[in-house]
């Protein structure tokens, strides 16, 4: 593990600020479900499902975890990636470190490459406790597409490409607070593009009840139908409900003469197909991202 | 405005992301408040808003947009007296150019004051631009209330004696650590204690009093609440649990209709909206002083130090 030693050497704040938060973290998403569950048996006490701080509520614990996760997500490989190029350029180091390495990219490989290794064996920890959670949110279903991004191989997966555009970042800028700074909106960036992504090619389909209603599905879309099946706009759905209300007032119309919606998307069950997409295009964008930042590294002057 | 032009050069990208944040929700701000103005324009005519006639004009127009810029803002007061604040020093001592800088300075105080004043001047400018507009997008939200206590600490004066606290304490981390990235990163946690130790001593800077039914959340007032519990019909203390017995009780007995009177009653407890300007003058000297204090800390730290 003398690699591991080194990295940490290398950049100890850095390490030591990321696996403070994912340690952290994951020890918090392991024991929650237990928390929640001693809280469930108390009486009448809502409020244990809340974080408070100094008496503000902040939110429900859970919610309040996945949001740290997804911080963590972007922010514990900005602050892995980004030093790696930029210290030893600002430093001048690079000077003396890249004309000595022989090959630039041996140097990069070893360098980027331990500290990948540490970051994704912390990101992988969050991940495993973000999954668990996830899974005890849902005992007796499925899961499928609920907090996708926040747990598992899709969490890690993005982390990866964002330690690749952080390290690039670096690679281009050469100083450590406009590329931690470009980083944060980059961060922005690609968190938006995660939101719009999805579900990266794969068909769309109207979902039974069950599958919309569950919150394991990702959805697409909604629309109108007919009592008859047959597909209506919005209004005329207004029109026909507001008709069969004024035809049986005061009571109620019964279902069948009213139109009702449907809900378009993927099923929770075809989640490992998105999943498996998803991995392939972002581990795709990573390793050219990676390639943008070996290109700079061998071409850029060492200052 | 020499001074401001070679602070920029001094720390192009901190100044630049400041001046783009700040500005960039500020100029967000401003526009929403004028968009919510504008909708109230339209009261007393004919088919005039419902933002004309409720408490929470904007709760289904606005609400998200106003959220997320009020968010930008809550984090930006932060981020920016950090990212201004920390490499003044840190850079200096990680580049080892105090070594050269220090000594030919003749006195380092005055060295220092050269460095942080002008920063503090801008950041002055642009925090002061951003809770402006925070503090009349606060207002334009609650179009038809005192704001009262609501958004505290991330709007007006509150806001900018805040930033100032985090900014100096952000100077002080960097001379002390003399580095940049772990500077920052305990910056932030600084910052996320700054955040939730101001906070919790928000209700101890004036007493709490019981709120009347004016001065309450349900007068449509923005009270500070510190607490909360039920009286008896006859005015004594009562548990929840005999609250709970007590309604069953008249309920079963006199039904939907039943006197309010022979309910228990609900008390808050708080600071009423009315004197805020009180609170925000004592915490603003309680912050300001905080803040000399740290400055004159971070004096004596850059005074004692070795420039390496």
């Amino acid at each position: 593990m003398t690699w591991v030693r080194l990295a940490f050497k290398l950049q100890p704040s850095a390490i030591g600020f990321a696996t403070f938060v994912c340690l952290g973290l994951a020890g918090l998403a392991l024991s929650l479900p237990s928390m929640l569950a001693e809280c469930g048996s108390r009486s009448a006490t809502d409020d244990c499902r809340t974080i408070h701080l100094f008496g503000s509520p902040l939110g429900d614990a859970v919610g309040m975890i996945y949001l740290a996760i997804g911080l963590a997500m972007y922010a514990v490989p900005l602050v892995l990636g980004v030093p790696i190029l930029t210290s030893e350029i600002e430093q001048r180091t690079a000077m003396i470190t890249w004309p000595l390495a022989g090959s630039r990219l041996k140097w990069l490989a070893w360098r980027a490459g331990s500290v990948l290794v540490i970051g994704l064996v912390l990101i992988g920890v969050i991940a495993f406790a973000a999954e668990g959670l996830a899974a005890v949110g849902a005992p007796d279903s499925d899961i499928g597409f609920a907090q996708h991004g926040a747990r598992g191989i899709s969490l890690m997966t993005r982390a990866g490409l964002m330690f690749a555009a952080s390290l690039a970042v670096g690679a281009v800028v050469g100083r450590l607070l406009p590329s931690l700074l470009i980083g944060v909106a980059l961060a922005v960036g690609i968190s938006m593009a995660f939101a719009v992504l999805p579900p990266y090619g794969v068909e769309s389909t109207e979902l039974t009840a069950a599958e919309a209603d569950g919150g394991s599905s990702f959805m697409t879309g909604g629309a109108y139908r007919a009592p008859d099946g047959r597909p209506i706009g919005e209004d005329e759905a207004n029109a026909i409900g507001q008709a069969a209300f004024q035809e049986y007032s005061p009571e109620l119309p019964p279902d069948s003469i009213l139109p009702y919606s449907v809900s378009y998307g993927v099923a929770g069950s075809r989640y490992f197909e998105v999943l498996a997409r998803e991995s392939a295009v972002l581990i795709g964008a990573t390793v050219l991202v990676g390639g943008v930042a070996a290109a700079v590294v061998q071409r850029r002057r060492p200052e | 405005m020499t001074w401001a032009r070679l602070a920029f050069k001094l720390q192009p990208s901190s100044i630049g992301f400041a001046t783009f944040v700040c500005l960039g929700l500020a100029a967000a701000a401003i526009w929403l408040t004028f968009d919510m103005r504008s909708v109230l324009k339209a009261c007393g005519t004919p088919g005039e808003p419902k933002a004309c006639n409720v408490i929470f004009a904007f709760q289904d127009t606005h609400m998200q947009t106003v959220m997320m810029t009020q968010l930008g803002i809550g984090i930006a007061m932060y981020g920016v007296p950090i990212v201004l604040g920390v490499p003044i020093l840190a850079r200096e001592i990680e580049q080892k150019t105090a070594m050269i800088a220090w000594p030919l300075a003749g006195s380092r105080l005055k060295w220092l004051a050269w460095r942080v004043v002008p920063v503090l001047a801008v950041a002055l400018v642009l925090i002061g631009v951003m809770a402006f507009a925070a503090e009349q997008l606060a207002q334009a939200y609650f179009p038809h209330n005192d704001i009262g206590f609501d958004r505290h600490g991330s709007r007006g004066i509150s806001m900018v004696t805040r930033s100032v606290l985090v900014l100096m304490a952000a100077v002080l981390l960097g001379a002390v650590i003399g580095r940049l990235l772990p500077a920052l990163l305990i910056g932030i946690a600084l910052a996320a204690g700054v955040s939730t130790g101001m906070d919790a001593a928000l209700p101890h800077w004036v007493e709490s009093a019981e709120l009347t039914q004016s001065d309450s959340m349900f007068g449509g007032a923005n009270p500070l609440n510190t607490g909360f519990e039920y009286r008896a019909p006859d005015g004594g203390p009562i548990s929840d649990e005999n609250v709970e017995a007590l309604q069953q009780a008249v309920y079963e007995e006199h039904g939907d209709a039943a006197d309010p009177a022979l309910l228990p009653q609900e008390v808050f407890y708080g600071i009423a909206a009315s004197r805020y300007p009180e609170v925000l003058l004592r915490e603003s000297a309680a912050v300001g002083a905080a803040s000399v204090l740290i400055g004159a800390f971070t004096a004596f730290v850059v005074r004692r130090r070795r420039p390496e």
